[in-house]
């Protein structure tokens, strides 16, 4: 309401300034007339710098003699303004009045969005508690980190929460602060090693290792460190020893873990022969792993995501594969927060289904329930 | 509601400004005065409005309002609050808005002082203005829009380009576009003149201002950038000869030989066409330094194909204005009277000499420019035109024109006397060779380049220095007459003599600091000292420590020069947002030098490679363009109306000489 108010008066002033000068006579006024005072104004100065001695009498006469004659020229030529007509006042009042608010409020009306209002960020931090999205959530916490970093707590919740969106190198930084404020544990650590394998894109690093190597001494019994300690000496090569890690991590399972067909799968590149199964392989998580995946702990899930993430994309990138494959690993990246990896799953996808509707008005809603296409 | 307020009020100064385009000039045609007069009211409320719709944008900056695309993408929450209004324009679409805002500006004002002008000359003037702001307007609103909104809004920014966020910006581009969008007014008043069919005694009284003003913040900003990207970019060099900066070099080029010019049709009447020809030239190039820049042309050609319509909106518009107004002046120039005659040999010679060494090193800059661009574009070859190239063009047209200066403000108007001129300047020749020579032997032989190059600038200064003695009498006339004569000369002759010597001034910088520089680039651990024209520089160490949105790796170094010790800081920063590095150079001025430091790679045990340089006399290419700025200035103080004097031909003849 006060928008619309607002460019009332604005289109109003607009047009005025149009209208008010129409409105008022003018005194006659010819061009010539300028020049004469000009060129007056010029032999008066010719006469000052006489008088300062800043030149010749000589060169004074010269300077008066030229201006003369420009003098002489100009008011010669004498070209009056005509008169104001009606006619021609009352098109320009049309305009103003008819053309100008046209203009502005249908291009107004097809670039503006008055119904949208104004967000400035601290206005909605204020809003109360409990409400808000999860970005709003993230942003008050970030705030209370920004007014006192030494808040341990805080970045302890924060940390899972970086990891999870994908934020990897804040992930890494968050971690750091909360095993700096709070002591070592084996949460923390491997959380911490994760973010790094997270901001190196897959790769477990040394600085990784060593965090999961202190998590794992801390509680043995965590699978989270061993996992991926597992998957680094698989990067590194050296096949003996991931084999061993791999069959000491799937020996330990209870058979239902989602990281176990990805732990067998790993044996059984590197040549190792995989322990007897309890349950049959997978290619992709089923329903029962999905509900598996809803009960884990929320590390433990990004384990496994992460894990058959990059299986399912290698797979349909080499072999391809159908529609659903591919909404699942637009969905999956979604999920992990790399909304540029799915944009590029979705072009893919695409591509692999180009002249087969159907399949299109598919992807086309994932992407929309994933808020891809914004 | 700002947000909208300020989309809905950049419209309605479209609708406004489309009406200053035509309105007032067909009026001026139809010689309707109350018609005419409807531009000056209209040029201020859409200056007024573009204001508004600037300040929304601010607002929304200052307040990190994200549900506009462009603060999303530019801004951050965490980033301080002086950047946080730096970087309205700190990016295409801001900076395109603040561009209109000063061309907005710039009409309100001529609207509002321009009085003394004859009306239809005025009402032509703004309409001719409004037609670059209802070009750049939409333009704005089409491709390049600030409001554009964005739903869901995020709660963070992408953060501004760190290399941006430093005082620089703050200052820099504001400064250019004074300069760049001023020079709009002399285009403006130039293509009224031919609309006119005729110059307006009023007219150059009006042009030589404004283009002063203009040249003057031109000026500033090109030298503020150069030092902004000499203390940021970490490698210690204040000109690269890149295309960006040849943008704004070359209106400076041609706005210098405009400013020139203006000088003589104002006082003597004559060079119209080549005063009415720099206008449209100086703001063609002005238009095209914006869109070179802004367009993303420059980094590289591919810009127009990741997005076709702002390219091609660009090119419509450089079309259109300058082939326009390039047609108009071949179709109408012959209409315009000639002005005073004048010999060769005259002050009105000496500056049509200037206007064509400047245009033609004007258009070196612009063949070094766009070759390449050209060159990419037809064959996709990429080729680099840089410093080897310019030193060979550019160079060789500067060193004469640069000789020639000290002659051009003593040599008389309508006919001149080269042999006097030069009997007045003996004294500064002689301080130039003096100057040559104990620069040879001080520097040996190895650097007579580097001593010719400073004898030229001494040249220069003492040549601008000689010009207001000699006016004065100085030594011919008893002394209290010669400082009243000095006293009582027109502050323009100061302002001559400061711009010309001012160039001696960055010339000295400039030959001192490349021809003498000290450089070394060494591998240092913590404790040691390395050695550098005479500092000590003594690495202590580095020290992480965390800014407001980032995190840096200070080397901490103590430098020793002449029993003085100082400490200097170069860091390393990462800008969290964007996971962006860059280099923070420290300087340590002692004099007119500056030792300068920065930190390049990180080695093992603690280890890094620090860039260290000395630079004589660095400041002076910096302090020369403020010194210019500075001689604008003072000749834009100066109200008086001028009038060259010429010597009368008869007395010259007979050789009679009243004192």
């Amino acid at each position: 309401m006060l928008l619309w108010f607002s460019v009332a008066i604005l289109t109003a002033l607009a047009v005025l300034t149009v209208l008010w000068p129409l409105s008022r006579r003018a005194e006659a006024d010819d061009d010539a007339s300028h020049d004469v005072a000009v060129y007056r104004d010029q032999l008066e100065e010719v006469e000052r710098d006489v008088d300062r001695g800043l030149i010749e009498p000589g060169e004074a006469e010269a300077a008066r003699a030229e201006i003369a004659r420009r003098l002489l020229r100009a008011s010669g030529k004498a070209e009056a303004t005509a008169a104001s007509g009606l006619t021609r006042r009352r098109a320009v009042a049309v305009v103003a009045l008819v053309a100008v608010p046209a203009v502005a409020l249908l291009l107004y009306a097809g670039l503006g969005h008055p119904g949208y209002p104004d967000q400035p960020r601290s206005a909605r931090l204020e809003q109360p508690a409990g409400t808000g999205d999860m970005a709003t959530l993230i942003a008050r916490v970030e705030d209370q980190l920004a007014k006192d970093p030494d808040d341990g707590r805080g970045w302890e919740v924060l940390a899972p929460i970086y990891l999870r969106m994908g934020r990897a190198n804040d992930a890494v930084a968050a971690y750091r602060n909360a095993l700096r404020l709070q002591g070592e544990n084996a949460e923390r650590l491997s959380g911490l090693g994760e973010s790094i394998v997270q901001a190196n894109g897959g790769v477990v690093t040394d600085e990784a290792s060593a965090a999961f190597a202190k998590a794992r001494d801390l509680d043995p019994g965590a699978t989270r460190p061993r996992f991926f300690l597992a998957m680094g000496l698989s990067q590194e090569g050296k096949t003996d020893e991931a084999i061993a890690a791999w069959t000491d991590l799937a020996a330990s399972a209870e058979g239902g873990e989602p990281w176990l067909p990805f732990a067998r799968a790993q044996i059984v590149a590197l040549g190792g022969e995989a322990p007897p199964e309890t349950e049959p392989v997978m290619p992709g998580p089923r329903r029962a792993d999905v509900e598996a995946a809803a009960s884990m702990s929320a590390d433990d899930r990004q384990a496994m995501v992460e894990g058959m993430v990059s299986q399912l994309a290698t797979r349909l990138d080499e072999e391809g594969g159908s529609v659903e494959e591919w909404q699942r690993l637009m969905r999956a990246y979604h999920v992990l927060g790399r909304s540029d990896a799915a944009r590029d799953a979705a072009a893919k996808a695409r591509e692999a289904f180009a002249g087969d509707p159907e399949a299109q008005a598919r992807i086309a809603s994932t992407e929309s329930e994933i808020g891809l296409n914004q | 509601m700002l947000n909208e307020l300020g989309h809905y009020a950049l419209v309605l100064a479209l609708a406004l400004a489309l009406v200053q385009s035509t309105v007032p000039l067909a009026g001026a045609r139809m010689r309707d005065a109350r018609i005419m007069r409807i531009a000056d009211p209209v040029a201020g409320m859409v200056f007024l409005l573009v204001g508004l719709s600037f300040a929304a944008l601010m607002v929304a900056y200052v307040r990190s309002d994200f549900s506009l695309l462009n603060v999303f993408q530019n801004s951050h929450s965490a980033k301080p609050m002086i950047f946080k209004i730096s970087g309205v324009w700190g990016n295409h679409e801001g900076s395109m808005l603040l561009w209109v805002l000063i061309l907005a500006l710039f009409s309100a004002l001529v609207a509002a002082f321009g009085g003394a002008l004859p009306r239809s000359l005025k009402a032509t003037v703004l309409s001719v203005q409004a037609w670059v702001l209802v070009a750049f307007l939409v333009f704005i609103l089409a491709t390049s829009n600030p409001f554009v909104r964005l739903s869901p809004a995020p709660l963070e920014g992408q953060d501004l380009n760190p290399i941006l966020q430093d005082i620089g910006l703050a200052i820099h581009p504001p400064l250019l576009y004074v300069g760049y969008v001023g020079f709009s007014i002399a285009f403006s008043f130039a293509v009224a003149a031919l609309i006119e069919g005729r110059i307006d005694a009023a007219w150059a009284r009006w042009v030589r201002p404004w283009t002063l003003l203009a040249w003057l913040f031109l000026t500033l900003g090109i030298a503020m950038g150069s030092y902004w990207a000499y203390y940021e970019l970490g490698w210690g060099g204040w000109w690269f000869w890149d295309p960006v900066e040849n943008a704004s070099f070359m209106p400076w080029l041609a706005g210098t030989a405009l400013l020139h010019s203006a000088i003589v049709m104002e006082k003597r009447d004559a060079l119209k066409i080549w005063t009415i020809l720099l206008a449209i030239l100086t703001f063609s190039l002005s238009l095209l330094g914006t869109f070179l820049v802004r367009s993303g042309v420059l980094t590289s050609v591919h810009a127009f194909a990741t997005d076709p319509t702002r390219g091609v909106f660009i090119l419509g518009i450089l079309i259109v204005f300058i082939g326009g107004s390039f047609a108009l002046y071949a179709w109408r120039a012959q209409m315009l009277r000639p002005g005073g005659l004048f010999a060769p040999i005259s002050r009105e010679g000496a500056l049509v000499l200037n206007n064509l060494f400047l245009t033609a090193a004007c258009a070196t800059v612009l063949v070094g420019t766009l070759y390449p661009l050209v060159l990419e574009a037809l064959t996709g070859e990429k080729i680099s035109v840089g410093a080897p190239f310019f030193n060979l063009t550019f160079g060789p047209l500067m060193i004469p024109l640069l000789m020639a200066v000290p002659f051009g403000p003593m040599l008389a108007w309508k006919r001149g006397d080269l042999f006097a001129v030069a009997q007045r300047l003996w004294v500064a020749l002689v301080a130039a060779l003096v100057t040559v020579a104990v620069v040879a032997w001080l520097a040996g032989n190895t650097h007579l380049l580097a001593a010719l190059g400073i004898g030229l600038a001494v040249w220069l200064m003492a040549g601008a220095l000689t010009e207001p003695l000699v006016r004065a009498k100085v030594g011919r006339e008893a002394f209290g007459t010669s400082v009243r004569r000095l006293v009582g000369l027109p502050r323009s002759a100061f302002g001559t003599m400061l711009g010309h010597f001012a160039l001696g001034m960055t010339l000295f910088g400039i030959v001192a600091s490349s021809a003498f520089e000290s450089e070394r680039i060494v591998v240092m651990t913590p404790g040691e000292t390395i050695e550098i024209a005479g500092s000590r520089l003594t690495f202590e160490g580095m020290v992480a420590e965390i800014g407001p949105n980032y995190r840096q790796e200070v080397g901490v170094f103590r430098s020793v020069r002449g029993g003085r010790a100082a400490e200097m800081r170069p860091a390393k920063r990462i800008y969290t947002a964007r996971q962006m590095p860059t280099t923070e150079a420290a300087i340590r001025t002692h004099g007119l030098s500056q030792l300068y430091l920065s930190l390049g790679d990180a080695k093992e045990g603690g280890a890094i490679v620090v860039r260290a340089y000395d630079k004589p006399f660095v400041l002076l290419i910096w302090l020369g363009a403020v010194v210019m700025a500075l001689g604008g200035l003072v000749s834009l103080s100066d109200r008086r109306l001028r009038v060259g004097a010429p010597r009368p031909a008869a007395k010259r003849a007979s050789g009679a000489r009243t004192a």
